[in-house]
């Protein structure tokens, strides 16, 4: 009784942790979908990606090449 | 073989036309090579460079002496150039001919050539600023952009060099922020 106790005890952390890797795996497909989509189109606004490429330049610094 | 300013102005066109043909092959660090060590050898060994100076020896003569000594030792269009120097009577200009291609390929070395793959195509002014700042970090003389426009980046350029990569793109961005929620959300 113990030991099929254990075995289904097993089996079950076995799925739910499937399960919570499946949930996460889509609340970051998720957020990411989103934020790419909201990235696309402030960035595709010319103004915001002249802007953009501007602010980059003038903060690249250091030793770096 | 001395290298004086005559020489220097006829070996020009040859070293120039040598430049561009490794550019165009990419075998430029091979002739490049091939032309120090010949330098050296040639440094060293007085009798071979007055031999082929020699206009009283034919060209027949000077073809199968480089053949025996150098052919084995250089790149195949390292050798069929020092040939057409020899058809055409200005194998004597040897020397001047390795110093002036490789004052060309020491002036390019001090040209930093840096890709550049951006979201949106660069402004001319954009381009200057980033010249600019870039010469400012590398002390570099002169710095050669090569750009080119990849959307899928979203927003923002990455810059590549022999050395490094520098990411500034908005795909790079959402690529961390993929990896930080990856690491930040707990089972």
């Amino acid at each position: 009784m113990t030991t099929r106790f254990s075995r289904a005890l097993a089996t079950f952390r076995t799925k739910e942790r499937q399960i919570f890797l499946e949930v996460k795996q889509q609340i970051i497909t998720l957020v990411l979908k989103r934020t790419a989509a909201r990235a696309q189109e402030a960035f595709g606004q010319k103004e915001r990606a002249t802007a953009l490429i501007n602010e980059t330049i003038t903060k690249i610094e250091g030793d770096l090449l | 073989m001395s290298a004086n300013p005559l020489a220097a102005k006829i070996a020009a066109p040859y070293a120039r036309a040598l430049y561009d043909f490794s550019v165009e092959q990419n075998i430029m660090h091979q002739i490049t090579a091939d032309f120090q060590n010949l330098e050296v050898f040639l440094s060293k060994t007085e009798d071979f460079t007055t031999y082929l100076s020699n206009p009283l020896i034919s060209a027949d003569k000077k073809r199968e002496i480089l053949e025996k000594t150098l052919k084995s030792e250089l790149n195949t269009q390292t050798f069929k150039f020092l040939l057409v120097l020899v058809d055409r009577d200005r194998i004597n200009l040897l020397d001047a001919v390795i110093d002036s291609y490789l004052q060309l390929v020491y002036r390019l070395a001090s040209i930093k050539m840096i890709e550049v793959s951006t979201a949106f195509a660069f402004t001319n002014k954009q381009k200057n600023m980033l010249i600019k700042k870039l010469k400012e970090l590398t002390n570099a003389r002169e710095i050669r952009l090569v750009i080119t426009v990849d959307s899928s980046l979203i927003g923002g350029f990455l810059i590549k060099t022999n050395s490094r990569v520098l990411d500034f793109t908005i795909k790079n961005q959402l690529q961390k922020l993929a990896s930080h929620l990856d690491s930040v959300l707990e089972i």
